[in-house]
């Protein structure tokens, strides 16, 4: 490789109206931007103009491809594939001295477009892999990602939860929410050991660009917010998007 | 045409994004048209992908199109980027670089690897001449292997023409040349907890004392292999009450992986299935490594049996299931009362 000499370089068109490109269409997977150009033919007479394609991806963040529509629906922007994964499920029952603390079965649902609900977790928190994924779902722009969930206990079924039923139980955040508890949850005597890995100091939620963490409240109503048992932290899932 | 430097390009095209919040990203081809006097530069700003035709026509020695990017961010300065390049001449070699890892389930625009993972690089090539009169430029082209570490950081702010050179070879013969590395070469004080990119690339071999043009390059992005400690208990300590806090730390795990603390009882042994620690685990399917630090008590609920337990961190990727760190210590809960009993009696 030799040194190359001065350079002169000519600009077409005025430079104001350089292009600022938003996040692409498709998450990237990358962390640094990437992209390909082409040039046909490859060989050439001269005189001849070849034609130029090229594709370059940023790296990005889910709010480029989804929409979050408060407090838990999520709906895509392009077509993706959204993978499920159960990361805890808090709802305990104990004397009321707070001895013999055991976890309650729970049950999470899940529906996808408005269709019906799908049962994609049933069990205690002793049941919980948080490497398996317990739903693989294609989705397409414009769709809806529903979730929900309850509990037995006293040989009855909680209330059932939904992201659409009207009430606050159900919350989707994505990296960086501080989750909306009355109080720093990260500090909370509450505070499930499953969700730490996924907070900060401050509360705020510690997840991958492309994911979302879904976090419910099943033992207490709206109007309970202010109970330190608020917590949102009775079902908690974790969703990561991709390319399909 | 107003003549204008790289550098006052990139600093102008950084000006829209000024007032962003988030990243913001300018586009733009650079079409070198080469001779043997000045190359002049072409210059035209794209969108994300398309097609267009080439800002001006070819002549007798070519040209070079390169794409860039460049990222804008409120309160940080511009970094661009040189995505790609191609070549078209009145004659040129054309070549295809297919890098291939163990980590099949990526599906990232980059094939990625962890630093101790063997990869292999496929080049096909193929319009080379071998004739007595063709020119020297038309019989060979050169590979050349680049490496460059990411540092601290995980690449954001790459400058590439700060990589260095590990390796060239020349291709002499059309066809598929397959290369193999047992692991990357990638500048470093411990190879296996290097991170950065490998950037393979073929450029033309002129004998006209003008530039070698690349024709096709692809890159390879490296990651560390995981590490983790344990501290806060001691190797052989013996628990008589509550377990103490132990804080877990791992570092760079891989971007797509389940990283969990497990504890059993007994001594260590490989592919020993105990319980999670739940509040000392994390599950990641992104683009780049995480660390993190858990400081951890609920280990101790976990704990029902007095003896030798074992502790250790578990991390599952596409390379399979490995143990990042362990210690075994003692518990000995059981109430052992040491008393002297006498009875006496009056006589």
């Amino acid at each position: 490789m030799t040194t190359r000499p001065p350079r002169l370089v000519r600009t077409l068109g005025a430079l104001a109206a350089l292009i600022i490109a938003t996040p692409g269409v498709l998450p990237a997977n990358t962390n640094i931007p990437t992209g390909w150009i082409t040039a046909s033919p490859g060989v050439a007479k001269v005189g001849a103009i070849p034609t130029l394609k090229w594709n370059i991806n940023y790296p990005t963040e889910i709010t480029n491809h989804v929409t979050i529509v408060p407090p838990g629906t999520v709906q895509p922007t392009t077509s993706l594939r959204a993978d499920i994964r159960v990361l805890g499920a808090g709802v305990t029952s104990s004397n009321s001295n707070g001895s013999n603390l055991t976890f309650v079965h729970t049950e999470c649902y899940f529906s996808y477009n408005n269709g019906s609900w799908s049962r994609i977790f049933a069990g205690t928190n002793h049941d919980v892999n948080q490497s398996a994924i317990v739903r693989n779902q294609n989705v397409v722009a414009n769709s809806t990602l529903r979730f929900g969930g309850r509990y037995w206990f006293n040989n009855q079924w909680s209330t059932f939860y939904t992201s659409n039923n009207g009430t606050q139980n159900v919350r989707v955040l994505k990296n960086g929410d501080s989750v909306p508890t009355t109080y720093n949850v990260a500090n909370s005597p509450t505070l499930e050991d499953f969700i730490k890995p996924y907070l900060d100091a401050g509360g705020k939620v510690r997840i991958g660009p492309m994911d979302i963490i879904v976090m419910m409240e099943l033992t207490h109503t709206d109007n309970q917010r202010n109970n330190e048992g608020y917590d949102l932290q009775d079902m908690v899932l974790l969703v990561t998007f991709k390319n399909q | 045409m107003k003549a204008l430097t790289l550098t006052a390009l990139l600093a102008f095209a950084a000006l829209p994004a000024a007032t962003a919040q988030t990243a913001s990203y300018t586009n733009f081809i650079r079409q070198t048209i080469l001779g043997s006097t000045l190359p002049v530069y072409w210059d035209v700003s794209v969108a994300s992908s398309g097609e267009r035709l080439s800002p001006t026509a070819l002549t007798i020695t070519g040209s070079r199109y390169e794409l860039w990017t460049v990222r804008s961010t409120s309160g940080a300065a511009p970094t661009s980027y040189l995505l790609d390049t191609a070549f078209v001449s009145a004659f040129s070699p054309s070549a295809e670089i297919t890098i291939i890892t163990e980590d099949n389930t990526w599906t990232g625009p980059v094939p990625r690897t962890r630093a101790d993972r063997p990869f292999t690089v496929e080049v096909q090539v193929n319009g080379l001449l071998s004739g007595a009169t063709d020119p020297a430029s038309a019989k060979s082209v050169r590979l050349l292997r680049h490496g460059q570490s990411y540092g601290s950081t995980n690449g954001e702010n790459i400058d590439r023409s700060q990589a260095s050179l590990i390796s060239q070879a020349v291709i002499s013969s059309n066809g598929k040349t397959t290369l193999s590395y047992p692991i990357t070469s990638i500048p470093g004080a411990n190879p296996l907890q290097v991170k950065g990119e490998e950037r393979f690339s073929v450029f033309t071999r002129n004998d006209d004392g003008s530039d070698d043009q690349q024709i096709v390059s692809r890159y390879l992005q490296v990651w560390p292999v995981a590490t983790a400690s344990i501290s806060g208990i001691n190797p052989g300590d013996t628990i008589r009450f509550d377990a103490p806090k132990i804080t877990v730390t791992v570092n760079d795990l891989y971007p797509s992986s389940y990283t969990y603390t497990q504890i059993y009882k007994g001594a260590p042994a490989l592919g020993t299935v105990g319980k999670v620690v739940t509040s000392a685990q994390l599950q990641i399917d992104q683009a780049a490594p995480e660390s993190r630090v858990w400081v951890s008590q609920d280990y101790d609920d976990l704990i029902d049996d007095d003896g030798q337990w074992t502790i250790e961190v578990i991390s599952r990727t596409t390379f399979g299931t490995e143990r990042l760190a362990y210690l075994t210590f003692n518990v000995n809960r059981t109430l052992r009362v040491n008393s002297m009993m006498s009875t006496s009696s009056g006589s």
